[in-house]
């Protein structure tokens, strides 16, 4: 961990990754206090444009506009009563009547002080963690590797909806969509329909951008605007030395959570903030003030969701498993710039990982500065027309997809992965399981076909494989528990 | 209808679909046991059995007289608001080559903000043609992309 220390402190003055990480910030803030626009959808809007950039800092651009955007969604929570993202709908519970007290501008500055405690604890947890995760999968062969993607494919579609069946078929729909191109064994082109264009297969890019970005603004359209912010209380007050001693205790607890929360894939930052809420109320001294302008109640969730935009990165880094929507928008970025997030990442390009941590590590610093900075803007444009800034957007990611390879056909791919994303959405299909099952398909397939190889055919291979065995274990365990997890609540709900 | 009900109608027709598709891959010298068209057949089976899967329960929610999630007029609206959505980026791949980028910008600025409920008039117009030409300096003129120009150069002599 020291020599990862070092070397980034030299990134930082060699490379352009601490612009990256202000400008990700910065761009973050901007997108999480647009109420729609989460942090995956801040982070899609922006990918199309780090195709040019250099990797290090495209990759750092993006992690860092995941920090940026935890805490911009707490912007409109606490001053408009709409939450900027979903991880922010807890913040909302004390924030927002803190505002009516008039104490907007403390709440918006105990958001932003524990943001930024949550995202150094998260980067820590990520420097401790993921180096000896990866060693571990190092050591995997074909099956296991096989195996893994099953695993990570049942996870997301065990945890990514309230059913299971669906998340499952959305994983495997993915998985098709990953079959496009050329085969991986022979070269024979696969459902490309002729079209020169499919026959290095769907990028991931285009995929994420259309079910991410443009369902999303496809599904807003025509919807009742946000309500206009005030313009009072909009100055960001920092928490005293006594209030700093009374944030300790939620934030230690929002940390906690945060990364447990984070290195679960699927878990994510919402369900980190809310648990972290219960339990900072739980664990107060008054608790009869939460929901009613208590501190606590806006540094717990804050800390949590902002531990968890490191923490989530776990799991991608070491396996190459993306656990969220916006760690899979991530991984996205490493692919356009041919690098695979997993246990080799470390040996082949440690610059990255390093570049990674580094960029972190600014974006937390520069959140304190931008954080306060960018308050004003974010007022500006939660004032603007909703349906002008709608369409701005929708011109945005046209001219985004369009610049990756000058390709109109991209272009169309993209906005039919949106319409299939809002068609899956209004059905009650999750989308992670799609985006994970076009990134996996590739190393689920050709592992799979590779280990029969080696076996001259036979699946008893699968079993003679330690870690194949123990990590199909876990799968079927997660579906089956999942399955019982359900059919009990549905029991309950029954005698209820 | 049942939401169940329509995922699975969905899901079992993704899955012919792709299954009669996967029939059509043609076999290779260099193919494995597995074959190209190997994981595709099994996809699509196991999309199949999901999708008769879920059908089960709808139709078991059906006879157990248990409320199902319906498709509601609200999401049906939403479904219809996004397909004008995807009509106006549809219009702006068929137009653009010919009338160039900033211009076809312009309308899908116009016309995506005219539909989410943006006042028609001069300030709307001038919004649209200045956001174009804002996009258009962005990408062309400062990253130096080589946006779609349509028919500007012919008539300019270029």
């Amino acid at each position: 961990m020291m020599e990862a220390v070092v070397d980034g402190l030299g990134m930082l003055v060699s490379t352009p990754i601490a612009l990256a990480a202000a400008g990700g910030v910065a761009w973050g803030i901007l997108g999480g206090a647009l109420p729609g626009i989460s942090p995956s959808i801040s982070m899609a809007l922006l990918l199309p444009f780090t195709y040019g950039m250099e990797p290090h800092s495209a990759i750092v651009l993006l992690a860092a506009t995941y920090v940026g955007a935890e805490y911009g969604g707490s912007i409109p929570a606490i001053l408009i009563h709409t939450p900027g993202t979903n991880a922010a709908a807890a913040t909302l519970l004390d924030g927002y009547p803190m505002k009516l007290q008039g104490r907007g501008g403390e709440a918006l500055g105990i958001s932003l002080y524990s943001g930024v405690i949550g995202g150094f604890v998260g980067l820590l947890v990520l420097m401790a963690l993921t180096r000896p995760l990866a060693d571990l999968a190092l050591r995997f062969t074909p099956m296991s590797y096989f195996a893994l993607g099953v695993l990570g494919l049942a996870v997301i579609a065990s945890l990514a909806g309230p059913s299971l069946l669906k998340g499952l078929a959305a994983g495997l729909l993915g998985l098709m969509v990953a079959t496009v191109g050329s085969d991986p064994v022979s070269g024979v082109p696969r459902f490309t329909f002729g079209q020169p264009d499919l026959l290095d297969g769907v990028a991931p890019i285009l995929v994420m951008v259309g079910l991410f970005a443009v369902s999303e603004l496809f599904l807003q359209a025509g919807r009742e605007g946000w309500t206009r912010a005030s313009s009072a209380s909009a100055r960001i007050r920092w928490p005293g030395a006594r209030m700093r001693r009374r944030l300790l205790k939620p934030q230690l607890i929002g940390s906690a959570v945060g990364t447990v929360e984070g290195v679960i894939p699927g878990a994510g930052g919402t369900i980190a903030s809310f648990l972290s809420y219960n339990e900072a109320r739980r664990w107060s001294r008054a608790p009869e003030e939460f929901g009613r302008g208590s501190p606590e109640g806006v540094a717990a969730p804050e800390t949590a969701n902002n531990t968890v935009a490191a923490t989530a990165l776990v799991p991608l880094l070491s396996f190459g498993i993306p656990g969220s929507n916006s760690a899979a928008v991530l991984l996205g970025g490493f692919l356009v710039h041919g690098l695979l997030p997993g246990p080799r990442l470390f040996d082949e390009n440690a610059d990255a990982v390093v570049g990674l941590y580094t960029g972190l590590f600014v974006a937390n610093l520069s959140l304190l500065v931008i954080g306060g900075a960018a308050l004003p803007v974010c007022l500006w444009l939660v004032n603007r027309s909703r349906p002008v800034l709608m369409a701005f957007i929708y011109a945005l990611i046209l001219s985004g997809i369009y610049s990756i390879n000058g390709s109109l056909f991209d272009l169309g791919l993209t906005l039919a992965a949106g319409m299939a994303g809002v068609v899956l959405r209004v059905l009650g299909f999750p989308l992670l399981p799609v985006v994970l099952g076009v990134v996996l398909g590739s190393l689920v397939e050709s592992n799979y076909r590779r280990s029969l190889l080696l076996s001259g055919g036979a699946h008893s291979i699968f079993l003679e494989d330690p870690a194949a065995v123990v990590l199909l274990s876990l799968a079927a365990l997660m579906v089956g528990g999942s399955v019982v997890a359900r059919i009990r609540s549905g029991i309950e709900r029954e005698h209820a | 209808m049942p939401k169940d009900l329509a995922g699975a109608v969905l899901l079992l027709l993704v899955a012919t679909g792709y299954y009669a598709l996967a029939g059509g891959i043609n076999p290779s010298a260099l193919d494995d046991g597995v074959g190209a068209a190997g994981i595709p057949s099994i996809y699509a089976a196991l999309v199949a059995a999901m999708g008769l899967a879920l059908a089960a329960r709808a139709a078991a929610a059906r006879w157990l007289g248990r409320a199902a999630h319906r498709l509601a007029g609200a999401e049906s609206r939403r479904l219809l608001g996004a397909a004008v959505m995807l009509g106006i980026g549809v219009a702006y791949l068929a137009v653009v080559a010919f009338v160039g980028y900033p211009l076809a910008l312009a309308g899908v600025l116009a016309g995506a903000a005219l539909y989410q409920g943006e006042r028609p008039g001069w300030r709307l117009a001038l919004i649209a043609l200045a956001g174009g030409a804002a996009f258009w300096l962005f990408f062309d003129g400062l990253l130096r992309l080589d946006m779609p120009s349509g028919f500007w150069p012919a008539l300019w002599g270029g």
